[in-house]
C-alpha cells in the first residue's frame, strides 16, 4: 500500500539516514525539518547523536514547536541547557560535526547568501543577516536545505556571501548534501553541486528548469527513497502539531 | 545595602542620552524589554547606536521611528512571521548605517569586552564578505606562530538593557528560561540595567541563589514592569502575542502603515497606557502559569 507523505517529511527522511552516529549536531531557528530529522535520527539510526536546538536546548525530543525559541516547549522535553557563551565555544572550536543552514540564495558551491539580494549599500532586499553562518567553515560537516527550489534562490554567483562553501576556507568537510523540495544533490570533486536524486515525482528537466547554474547530472539519477512506515511513525510522534505536513 | 530601584523616569535623566549606544538583550520573540524601546521613541530619543543579538521588534520599532544612527546585530527578523519590516525599508532606502556582523563577531566580541581584552584573534579566519563591507574586521600576526589570524575588536556598549523574569531590589536577576547572551552583555556593559516581570525580596532571592543568572553586584539599576516585552514574550510566565507581531509585520512594510501603528500604539502613551490599549483581557491570555 502506498504511504501518503509530505515533501518536507521526505527531506526529514532524507537528512536523518545521513546523520552519522555520535555527532554533536545545530539546528537554528525555523528549521522544521532539521530538527525532525535529528529527533528521527536519535530514535532509528544514530542513537548516540546530540541535538542542540536554537543552539541552547540539548537533546530536545518528542515534540517540535512551531516557535522554534518557545522555552515552555523545551522545558519538559529536553536533558539539558547550555547558554549561548557554550554554544560560541563549541562553534568557534570546530567541536560540532553538522551544522544545517540555508540561505536566499544558494550557489553551486554551497554558498549562502542572508544579508541582501542586491547591491549591499542600497540592496533590493535586505535579508535578515548572516546569523551564525559564520561559524559554518569550523564545523566538521554542512546539509544545506530549502523548501524553495527555484532560480531565485540557486544562483550561479551570490550578490553576498555569508558562506563561501567549497570554495572558501575550508579546514574540515564543508557543505556534503542539499536537500530540497525537488530533490537531493551532494557534491563533485570540483566542489559544485551534483544531482544524487529526484523525488518521486519529479523529473530531472523540473530540476534543471529551477536552477539557475549549471547542475552536474550523473549517468544514473535515482529517486530519492521514500519515508518507510517506520520513518513516518516516529516523525508523526514528534511533529505532534503536523508541521512538516503543513509546510507541505 | 542600596537599593538599585528606579523608574522609567531615572532612566532617562541618569542612564540614557541623545547620541547614546544601547544594548538591548534577550532572544529572538523573548525577553527584550519593548517598553523601554516604545520610551525611547516617546522621548524623542535619536541618533541611537544599537547593538542586538537576535533582533525583532524592539529593534525594528525604534529604526523604524528615525532614531537610530548605527545598529549592529548578527541579525534582525521576525523569524517565521517574515523579515523585519521597518529595517528593511531603510536599509532598502541606503538610510540606515548597518555594522554588518555575524554571531561569530558578536559572540567573541562580547568575550573581547567582558575580559576587556583588545581583541580576539579566530583561529580558523575568515572569508565571506563581512569584512570587506565591515572594516572592524582586522588582521594580526601572532607572536606565537607567525601566522596570520583574522580580529575581532571588543563590544563594549555604554549601557545594556536586559529583562529578567524575577529581580531583587540589589539587582539579581533570574532568567526563567533562555539567558542567551545577556550575561557576556551584562559583563561587557558600562552600565547595566535590568527590567523584571517580577520584583521578590532579597531574602526570597537567597533561597534561589542557584538560579541566579545575572548576579546583582554587575546591575546598577532594576525597574520592575508588567508585560514591558510585550508583544514579545517573557519566558515562563507570559507568551509573545503572534497576532499583534503578525498585525506589526504587515503595517510597518510601507512608511504610512508603520506611522499607523505608531500613531494608534506608541505615540504620547506610557507603558501602563500601552497596557490598556492592548487590553487585559487580552494580556491575561497571554499568562503562563509557571513559578
Amino acid at each position: 500500500m502506498e504511504i501518503e507523505y509530505s515533501t518536507s517529511e521526505l527531506m526529514a527522511c532524507v537528512f536523518s539516514r545521513e546523520i552519522k552516529d555520535g555527532w554533536l549536531t545545530i539546528v537554528g531557528n525555523a528549521s522544521w525539518v532539521p530538527l525532525a530529522s535529528l529527533m528521527l535520527a536519535k530514535e532509528l539510526y544514530a542513537p548516540n547523536i546530540t541535538i542542540l536546538s536554537l543552539g541552547y536546548a540539548v537533546n530536545p525530543i518528542g515534540k517540535i514547536p512551531w516557535d522554534m525559541g518557545d522555552y515552555m516547549v523545551y522545558k519538559e522535553i529536553s536533558d539539558a541547557f547550555i547558554t549561548f557563551e557554550d554554544v560560541f565555544d563549541l562553534e568557534e572550536s570546530g567541536k560540532i560535526d553538522l551544522f544545517f543552514a540555508g540561505g536566499m540564495q544558494i550557489d553551486p558551491y554551497g554558498g549562502l547568501n542572508l544579508v541582501a539580494i542586491g547591491e549591499w549599500s542600497k540592496p533590493r532586499v535586505r535579508g535578515p543577516g548572516t546569523i551564525g553562518l559564520g561559524y559554518l567553515p569550523r564545523a566538521k560537516n554542512v546539509f544545506l536545505w530549502t523548501h524553495s527550489h527555484n532560480k531565485r534562490v540557486f544562483v550561479e554567483k551570490l550578490d553576498f556571501h555569508s558562506y563561501k562553501g567549497h570554495r572558501g576556507l575550508k579546514p574540515f568537510n564543508g557543505p556534503q548534501l542539499v536537500v530540497t523540495n525537488l530533490c537531493v544533490m551532494d557534491f563533485n570533486e570540483e566542489g559544485r553541486m551534483r544531482l544524487r536524486s529526484v523525488h518521486p515525482g519529479v523529473t530531472i528537466e523540473e530540476v534543471l528548469k529551477n536552477t539557475g547554474f549549471k547542475l552536474d547530472i550523473p549517468d544514473e539519477v535515482p529517486e530519492t527513497p521514500p519515508p518507510t512506515k517506520e520513518e513516518l511513525e516516529i516523525l508523526r510522534k514528534n511533529d505532534k502539531l503536523g508541521i512538516l505536513r503543513k509546510l507541505g | 545595602m542600596r537599593s538599585k530601584l528606579i523608574t522609567l523616569d531615572d532612566l532617562f535623566i541618569k542612564y540614557i542620552d541623545q547620541g547614546q549606544d544601547i544594548a538591548l538583550g534577550g532572544a529572538l520573540t523573548y525577553n527584550t524589554p519593548s517598553a523601554i524601546a516604545r520610551e525611547i521613541i516617546n522621548r524623542d530619543i535619536g541618533d541611537l547606536t544599537i547593538y542586538s543579538f537576535m533582533g525583532t521588534y524592539p529593534v525594528d520599532i525604534l529604526i523604524g521611528a528615525g532614531i537610530v544612527k548605527k545598529v549592529m546585530a548578527p541579525f534582525i527578523t521576525f523569524a517565521e512571521m517574515g523579515l523585519a519590516p521597518s529595517y528593511r525599508r531603510m536599509a532598502e532606502k541606503g538610510s540606515l548605517e548597518i555594522i554588518e556582523i555575524d554571531e561569530v563577531f558578536w559572540g567573541f566580541g562580547l568575550k573581547a569586552g567582558a575580559a576587556s581584552l583588545p581583541f580576539i584573534p579566530l583561529a580558523y579566519g575568515y572569508d565571506n564578505d563581512l569584512p570587506k563591507v565591515n572594516p572592524l574586521y582586522k588582521e594580526v600576526v601572532s607572536p606565537y606562530d607567525g601566522k596570520k589570524y583574522v580580529t575581532i575588536p571588543p563590544i563594549k556598549p555604554s549601557i545594556s538593557i536586559i529583562h529578567v523574569q524575577y529581580a531583587d531590589e540589589y539587582g539579581n536577576g533570574i532568567h526563567l528560561g533562555n539567558v542567551s547572551t545577556d550575561k557576556m552583555l551584562a559583563k561587557a556593559s558600562n552600565k547595566v540595567i535590568i527590567t523584571c516581570d517580577k520584583l521578590i525580596t532579597h531574602e526570597e532571592m537567597r533561597k534561589r541563589n542557584k538560579e541566579v543568572t545575572i548576579p546583582g553586584f554587575l546591575v546598577d539599576g532594576v525597574i520592575q514592569l508588567d508585560y514591558a516585552c510585550h508583544p514579545l514574550g517573557s519566558d515562563g510566565l507570559y507568551m509573545r502575542d503572534d497576532e499583534h507581531l503578525k498585525q506589526y509585520v504587515k503595517l510597518a512594510k510601507t512608511e504610512e502603515g508603520f506611522k499607523k501603528y505608531l500613531e494608534e500604539y506608541i505615540a504620547g502613551k506610557s507603558h501602563q497606557e500601552y497596557l490598556e490599549k492592548i487590553g487585559f483581557d487580552r494580556l491575561n491570555k497571554l499568562r503562563l502559569e509557571v513559578a
